[in-house]
This record gives C-alpha cells, sequence and structure tokens, in this order.
C-alpha cells in the first residue's frame, strides 16, 4: 500500500466542508454571497466612471472575472469594488467577498488589499470544498490585474506588481508557485494539478512543461521516484 | 415550497407496486437462493419468476438474462467480459493458425462514461478502441463505423439513447451492417479456412446500452438485432442497485467476478433478491405504460422547450429536434455557468443536471457536448431538464414562470455577453 499524504483529511469525503463539517458543499456564508452577489456591476460603465479595470480568465476553463476600481487617489484608498464573474457558485461567492472585505469600513488602503491572499477569501467565507478552492483565485488575480492598471494610470509605475513566479499558463493566470503549491498539498499527476489549478485546460500548450514542473517539484520536495 | 424533479434520467422514484412486491423478500422470504431448503427455493423461485417476465418483454430465453450490481457493472461484463474471452481463446490456439494480436471495439464518443472509461482501461491493455464521432445532433457517423469494421473487430457497442441529450441512435441499421459484415467476412473465410481466428458467425458482436431508452422505445432484442443489451432498474421505476446484461450467447462472455457460480457462472455472488424482483417488476410497469407516457411526456416537454425558447434569448438546444427521447431536454445557456444556475434553480425547488466543467463531480466540461461543438462556452451553460411520470403540467409553468428570472440574474453577473 502506497503512503498517502495527509491521510486524516482523505478519510472524509470531499463533498464534506473541510472547515464547517456540513454536509451540504457549501457554507452558509457562500451562498448568502451567491444567491445575494455584492457590489456587482449592474449596468455597464459608463466612461470615466471608474479609475481601473482588470480582467482574467478564459471561458474555456469555466471563469472569467473582470474588475473595476475607483480609487482614492489622495488617500490611496479602494472606494469602489464592482464586479462582473462567468463562473461557478465558488468563483460568485468568492469576488463578492473580495469585494467587501476591500470597500469595508469607508474602503481599503492599496497596500493593505493586496496583501489580502485567496486563502483569507476562502477563511471569511467559512470555507470551500477542496476541490472548489481553485474556483476562488481568480477573483484575486483579477485584482491584482486592476491595480497594476491603476499603478499605470497613476504614473506610479515603481509601485506595479512584478508577479514573482513565471506565469506558466497565461489564460488562468497559474504560476511555477501555483504547481509547487499543488504538489506540497499532496498532487501527484497531471490530472491532480489540473483539478486543483485548471492549468491548461484552455491553453493545452503549456502542459508538457507543466508535466515537467511536477515531476520536478516532486522530486524536490518528496526525492526520486521510486519505482 | 414546491418541489419539482426534473431529473428522471439521473434516477426515478421506485413505483408503490414495485416496492409492494419487494416486500415479501426482506423479512419473510429472505433465503439464499442458492440454498436447497424450502426457505432457499422460494427465493430462487422469485428469481426464476422475474427472469422469464423480463424475457418475455426482451422477447429473449430466460437463461440469457445476467443480473448484475448496476447498468455500469453489466457494460463492464459485456466489454471486459468479452475481451477476456477472446483473449483467452487466441492463447489456446493451435500453432500455425492465425489470432487476433490486437482485438479491436468499436464505440463512440457519446458513449456512457461506464463505456468509455472502461474502454480506455482496456486500451491499457492492448485493446484497439476506435471512437466513432457523432454529427452535430450527436447521431454516430454510420459510414465511419462501417468503414472501422475489419477482421480484429470484436465487439462495437452504441448506447441506444444517450443520457445527457436523449439522442437516438439507428441501432436497428447498424445491427444491419454489422451482420453484412459477418455474411462477408463468413464467405472469405469458406475460402481461406486458416485466415481468420474470430468465429464470423458471433463476431463482430453488438452490444447497446438501452439504460435510458427502455421506458420510451421498443427494446426487443430480436427486432433491434443485437447480440448484448444493458438495463439499469433505478432508470425505470425500480429499486437501486440492480441492473442486467442481456447476452444472446453466453459462451462469448468469460466472468471476472468469480465465487459460489451464479447466473450461469458469469456472475458470482448471492443474488440481490428483492432488488431483481422490483425491477421485473418496474420492467412489467414501464412496458405497459410505455405508449402513453411517451404522448404525455412528450407533450409535456414540448411546451418546456417551446417556453424556454420563447422567454430566454441565446440558447441552443442540444440534440437531435425528432430522433430525441420524448423526457429529455438539453439546452445551452449562453454566457452563464451550469453549477451556478443549477444551485439557483434549486433554491427555487427545481432540480435539474448540468454538464458543465464544475458539476457534481467532474470538473471537465460533458464529453458528450464538446462531441458536438468543439467550443467550451456552449459546453459550460448546459443544463438537463428529464420529465417522467409524476411531472405535471403545473410543474411545467412554474418551471416556466422562474427559469427566465434565474438566467436573467446571473446573466447580469456574467461579464460575457456571448450570442448564437
Amino acid at each position: 500500500m502506497s503512503k498517502r499524504p495527509n491521510s486524516k483529511k482523505y478519510l472524509k469525503a470531499d463533498i464534506i466542508n473541510r472547515f464547517t463539517g456540513g454536509s451540504w458543499v457549501y457554507s452558509n456564508i457562500v451562498k448568502s454571497h451567491f444567491f445575494h452577489p455584492r457590489n456587482f456591476l449592474l449596468k455597464d460603465p459608463k466612461l470615466g466612471e471608474f479609475d481601473a479595470e482588470g480582467i482574467v480568465g478564459s471561458p474555456a476553463c469555466g471563469d472569467v472575472m473582470k474588475i473595476w476600481l475607483k480609487i482614492d487617489a489622495k488617500k490611496d484608498k479602494i472606494i469602489k469594488f464592482k464586479w462582473r464573474t462567468f463562473g461557478c457558485a465558488s468563483a460568485i461567492a468568492a469576488t463578492s467577498m473580495l469585494s467587501v472585505m476591500v470597500t469595508e469600513k469607508g474602503g481599503m488602503k492599496i497596500d493593505k488589499a493586496l496583501k489580502i491572499k485567496p486563502q483569507d477569501i476562502t477563511r471569511r467565507l467559512g470555507g470551500l470544498p477542496d476541490r472548489k478552492i481553485h474556483c476562488s483565485v481568480l477573483g484575486d488575480k483579477a485584482f491584482r490585474a486592476a491595480i497594476n492598471n491603476w499603478f499605470k494610470k497613476a504614473k506610479q509605475s515603481n509601485r506595479i506588481i512584478e508577479e514573482g513566479p513565471r506565469v506558466i499558463d497565461p489564460r488562468v493566470q497559474v504560476t511555477e508557485a501555483d504547481i509547487e503549491e499543488a504538489v506540497l498539498a499532496g498532487d501527484r499527476t497531471l490530472e491532480d494539478v489540473q483539478k486543483r489549478t485548471k492549468v491548461g485546460v484552455g491553453y493545452p500548450q503549456c502542459l508538457p512543461e507543466v508535466e515537467q514542473l511536477i515531476q520536478f517539484y516532486r522530486e524536490k520536495h518528496f526525492g526520486p521516484n521510486k519505482k | 415550497m414546491r418541489k419539482i424533479y426534473l431529473d428522471y434520467a439521473a434516477s426515478t422514484p421506485v413505483d408503490p407496486l414495485v416496492k409492494k412486491a419487494m416486500e415479501p423478500y426482506w423479512s419473510e422470504n429472505y433465503g439464499n437462493p442458492g440454498s436447497l431448503h424450502w426457505f432457499g427455493q422460494k427465493a430462487s423461485a422469485a428469481i426464476f419468476e422475474a427472469r422469464e417476465k423480463i424475457a418475455k418483454i426482451l422477447n429473449c430465453f430466460y437463461k440469457d438474462i445476467i443480473f448484475t450490481g448496476s447498468a455500469t457493472e453489466a457494460n463492464n461484463l459485456a466489454l471486459r467480459g468479452i475481451i477476456k474471452s477472446v483473449k483467452r481463446q487466441a492463447s489456446s490456439v493451435k500453432a500455425g493458425q492465425a489470432s487476433v494480436k490486437r482485438p479491436r471495439i468499436i464505440t463512440s464518443v457519446i458513449e456512457h462514461e461506464s463505456v468509455l472509461d472502461t474502454c480506455r482501461e482496456l486500451e491499457k491493455e492492448g485493446v484497439d478502441v476506435v471512437y466513432v464521432p457523432v454529427d452535430k445532433y450527436g447521431i454516430v457517423d454510420r459510414g465511419k463505423l462501417r468503414s472501422a469494421l475489419n477482421d480484429r473487430t470484436i465487439l462495437v457497442s452504441i448506447i441506444y439513447a444517450n443520457n445527457e441529450i436523449g439522442t437516438i441512435q439507428p441501432i436497428k441499421e447498424i445491427a444491419k451492417a454489422i451482420s453484412e459484415f459477418r455474411k462477408q467476412n463468413l464467405e472469405f473465410r469458406k475460402h481461406n479456412p486458416k485466415s481468420y481466428i474470430l468465429n464470423p458467425i458471433s463476431y463482430p458482436l453488438f452490444h447497446t446500452d438501452a439504460v435510458q431508452a427502455f421506458n420510451y422505445l421498443d427494446c426487443d432484442v430480436d427486432k433491434l438485432g443485437v447480440d448484448l443489451l444493458t438495463l439499469s432498474s433505478q432508470k425505470l421505476y425500480g429499486p437501486k442497485g440492480v441492473g442486467l446484461l442481456y447476452v444472446k450467447n453466453r459462451s462469448v462472455i468469460t466472468p471476472f467476478i468469480t465465487g459460489g457460480g451464479q447466473e450461469q457462472g458469469l456472475r458470482s455472488g448471492t443474488e440481490n433478491v428483492p432488488g431483481i424482483v422490483g425491477f421485473s417488476e418496474a420492467i412489467v410497469l414501464a412496458r405497459q405504460k410505455r405508449k402513453k407516457e411517451y404522448a404525455r411526456v412528450k407533450s409535456l416537454r414540448d411546451k418546456l422547450e417551446k417556453g424556454i425558447f420563447k422567454s430566454v434569448p441565446n440558447v441552443i438546444l442540444n440534440g437531435h429536434l425528432a430522433k430525441r427521447l420524448p423526457n429529455i431536454l438539453n439546452v445551452s445557456v449562453l454566457g452563464i455557468e451550469g453549477e451556478a444556475m443549477l444551485l439557483y434553480l434549486d433554491q427555487k425547488g427545481i432540480y435539474v443536471s448540468t454538464g458543465s466543467a464544475c458539476s457534481a463531480r467532474a470538473l471537465k466540461p460533458s464529453h458528450v457536448i464538446l462531441s458536438l461543438d468543439k467550443s467550451h462556452l456552449r459546453a459550460q451553460g448546459t443544463v438537463r431538464l428529464s420529465l417522467g411520470r409524476q411531472t405535471t403540467d403545473a410543474d411545467i409553468n412554474y418551471v416556466l414562470k422562474n427559469l427566465p428570472e434565474v438566467v436573467k440574474k446571473l446573466r447580469q453577473i456574467s461579464p460575457l455577453k456571448i450570442k448564437k
């Protein structure tokens, strides 16, 4: 028998919410944001209504997110965060929650907002089923794209966030670091990694490279493959 | 809240008459059909009776029915059992005779996963599998199927009616093409007696998965011209956990579950007595109701279809307009995602199914929709509404009142504005 990583986790069926232990896939907070999304953009924006926008995703992988921001330049704060999402319940709820986190209490400072991680959103949502976590990652990426758009417009090019790790799949903005993270979380095959990250679903050109990376990180963290 | 179940293609409620027929076999006549005493024989007789009832309806010999634990198991038994048997034949071939080195299975790209995934497994074991494409309505390309037939072809497996889009395949026509091919082979063999190992009297075999079809279409195996046929109890108002495989000639199958030798040695394991009794009762009832239900369900489905196309813009119908099961409506609602739609409808008390990437277990969009049209956009927004015995006109009205609102709301949230 092969040893399974995090064997405790495998004792639970993945339909059970890891955070709440509830038997319904989505937590009540997810449901609330999904059925009553906050801050989504109802009407197409007028020229100049927003200061910046960002978009990521590809319809092929089932998620596309677009974000519009209104920014108070003097206070360096985000006052408005509007969005539209083509995606499943997790994607919609995650973008909605991110918009709330950024704009609550009179708006968040840009630097602070940039520190929000997908895990923070997931936590505020009361958790997501494991195989749905990748759906929540795009919101965060669209947000960064929008902020970079603002930095460009405001001529603050020194603040533009250079995505550290190299992007492997530009459609879903999956980076080398994302692949490494997936391997560390227990993924062993391309299929596993795809389930988590959707890498290459809409951009199959990158798949050979992804396979190489999976093998590289497996060997890096778990030693060479014994056969 | 109203609860409107429109997922009959996933599972059906057990008919009260079926439940009644099963009742004595839980705690009264609980014997093992393999036992020689009174209790055992009582159970054995029940299974015999069930087998006879089903055989009469399928128009076959009672011994040609093999009960299994599910239709998935029946499909596995057909595919794996036939390959196993041919491989055995090949290994016992006398020197000098040609043998089948790479047996071929011909199937279609829109089969149920239990056939497709089994084929992929068999490919790893050296079987040559040809996946015949379909046209934009989901009908198998007969020309390509015919040209894929060769002297190594052991089995052709084509689904009778597809579970997602309901498209009905020309089973009789395919059966005819296969039988003509056999005749050709027989002629060839007469002149070249040593060239051929597969017996052209039985090979290539023809299997059909009739799980979705039985409620509405004729499943007389003789008329269809099939050698093997799969059915599932839970799709025709019977209990879960029972399926069956009809096999015209049992010697073409080598079992993969071995043990006590039940089901003429082809599927060992104590028979599911109440399940089998319920299954036979359900088959009898479904056969009785077939004609009336076909007309009733079709008129409701057509009303639903018309209503949706009238009130929701940018919707595409998946499947064939006419050659389609009367109870299935599968549409792609462009610009929104299937799982989101499913959950919004769930909140309104409407229970449907989706082929989107984020649906139940898979993260890949439906292979069936992708085989009709490569566009992922079409696959992401699919919903399947499948009607059944308990669906009423009022249910359809309720869906037509609520579904357009749900679509409108989700389209507001979506940044994609896709038009047909």
